[in-house]
């Protein structure tokens, strides 16, 4: 497993903060919340590093520290009796549409446009899937049709509406730069690990 | 596992969708996120699928009464069509113009607080006596819905409840079978009777998910009505009921 504070330094600080703004969106639904919720817990996260080496999955350990900064968020507003697991529980479904917010605008006209394309059958198999929230099998027993069929179908589907998300943005393998704040902390934590 | 064969798995588990619409259980999703918060490729997925959904949604908005693929394809999509033909009927015998038909349709706000992850979980219990015949009939039709067979559960507990089978579980199963088998309508009704049964081990979470029908089926006041019925004696369940209250109440206020 890779040490944390190593791993601080190697990690994209940007990958991170939109990682946990994908988590807090879903639960919280509101895009100003999710960002401060990412601030907070990308800034704990980087804190806590500073502090003794702790060996685990730095992924896992900034995901914790967001799900007890949305808790937090939840107490702070009343909306829960106590910070629990529970209470991160009872509101983390309630809410997954707010994460289409976080398309760009021509990503969701393409993808759009392109389920416009498919056939009635098509966009019926995954209004099941994605709207009424069955399984590939639980549609085909609605559909009376083999589930192979079905999932083929369906990934013949998404296989068209993905091309259509990526020619909107296409994939970006290169590093994404950290904001100016995040790359200070991150270098001054470097030359900390390697003094 | 190398990162390709993991990411080869996540595909076929189809983990990003089922991020998306809820249908991942409470460790998995967990797993999940603490996977993705370090991985672009995986981030990137869990957008896509929100944008198909949200692009899905907004089709269906468009074209409401378009034909089914198949019967039971629009028996799955049938409590929300009768909803929405309800509040559209009521709003052109008021004379409201039709601006003011969208305004009264169901919000999508409020029928997603309806989701349901996982269907409450059965576990038999092997008891030293002859079992009657309604209660036969109840342990095979939990058989099936063990395994997912929710149409043909709801059948069986039915016929378990008129063959004499004790009310309070049979109803709060035939609750549960009918709202993962996609009829909210009749998943209320099922679990309104367990509550109105009186206190009972199953009540709390007949309250629960009564009030996510009624969520599904965009009737807000009478879900959150649900919830306030009787306070839970677990402080965990009484936590749950707040939230999901206070969320209800924001959606509507949105």
């Amino acid at each position: 497993m890779p040490d944390v504070r190593q791993s601080t330094s190697d990690t994209d600080l940007e990958l991170l903060r939109s990682g946990i703004r994908l988590m807090a969106l879903r639960v919280l639904g509101d895009a100003d919340a999710a960002e401060e919720v990412a601030q907070e817990a990308l800034s704990r996260a980087v804190t806590a590093v500073r502090g003794p080496a702790a060996t685990l999955n730095f992924g896992a350990y900034v995901a914790g520290i967001a799900r007890h900064v949305i808790a937090d968020w939840f107490r702070s507003r009343g909306r829960v009796a106590s910070m629990t697991t529970t209470a991160y529980e009872a509101v983390r479904d309630d809410r997954p549409d707010a994460l289409a917010t976080l398309c760009a605008d021509e990503q969701a006209v393409r993808v759009r446009a392109a389920l416009a394309g498919l056939g009635d059958a098509d966009r019926e198999l995954l209004t099941l899937c994605y709207l009424h929230d069955l399984t590939p099998t639980e549609v085909a027993r609605r559909l009376e049709a083999p589930p192979e069929r079905i999932r083929q179908r369906k990934l013949r589907a998404l296989q068209r509406l993905r091309a259509a998300f990526d020619a909107a943005h296409p994939l970006r393998h290169a590093r994404a730069v950290p904001p100016t704040d995040m790359a200070g902390i991150a270098a001054t934590k470097a030359r900390g690990s390697a003094a | 596992m190398t990162e390709e064969r993991s990411h080869q798995f996540i595909h076929e588990a189809e983990l990003a969708e089922r991020y998306v619409t809820g249908r991942m259980p409470g460790p998995e999703r967990m797993a999940f996120e603490d996977h993705f918060v370090t991985c672009a490729e995986c981030q990137r997925d869990v957008r896509f699928a929100s944008a198909v959904r949200a692009a899905l949604e907004a089709t269906g908005a468009r074209t409401p009464s378009r034909t089914p693929a198949t019967p039971a394809a629009a028996s799955a999509r049938a409590p929300r069509r009768r909803q929405r033909a309800l509040w559209v009927g009521a709003a052109m015998a008021a004379g409201f113009a039709g601006i003011a038909v969208l305004y009264a349709l169901p919000s999508r706000a409020v029928t997603a607080l309806g989701g349901v992850e996982q269907p409450p979980a059965y576990v038999g219990v092997a008891v030293r006596s002859t079992a009657g015949r309604g209660a036969a009939m109840f342990d095979d039709a939990m058989k099936d819905y063990s395994t997912g067979r929710y149409a043909v559960a709801t059948r069986g507990l039915q016929a378990a409840l008129a063959a004499g089978q004790d009310s309070i579980p049979t109803d709060f199963f035939i609750g549960a079978s009918e709202l993962f088998g996609g009829d909210a309508r009749n998943a209320a009704a099922a679990f309104a009777r367990v509550v109105s049964l009186g206190e009972s081990p199953y009540r709390d979470e007949a309250q629960w998910y009564e009030a996510k029908a009624l969520l599904r089926l965009g009737r807000s006041a009478e879900a959150i009505a649900a919830l306030a019925a009787y306070a839970p004696a677990d402080p965990a369940m009484g936590a749950r009921f707040a939230a999901l209250t206070d969320s209800v109440k924001q959606a509507v206020a949105r």
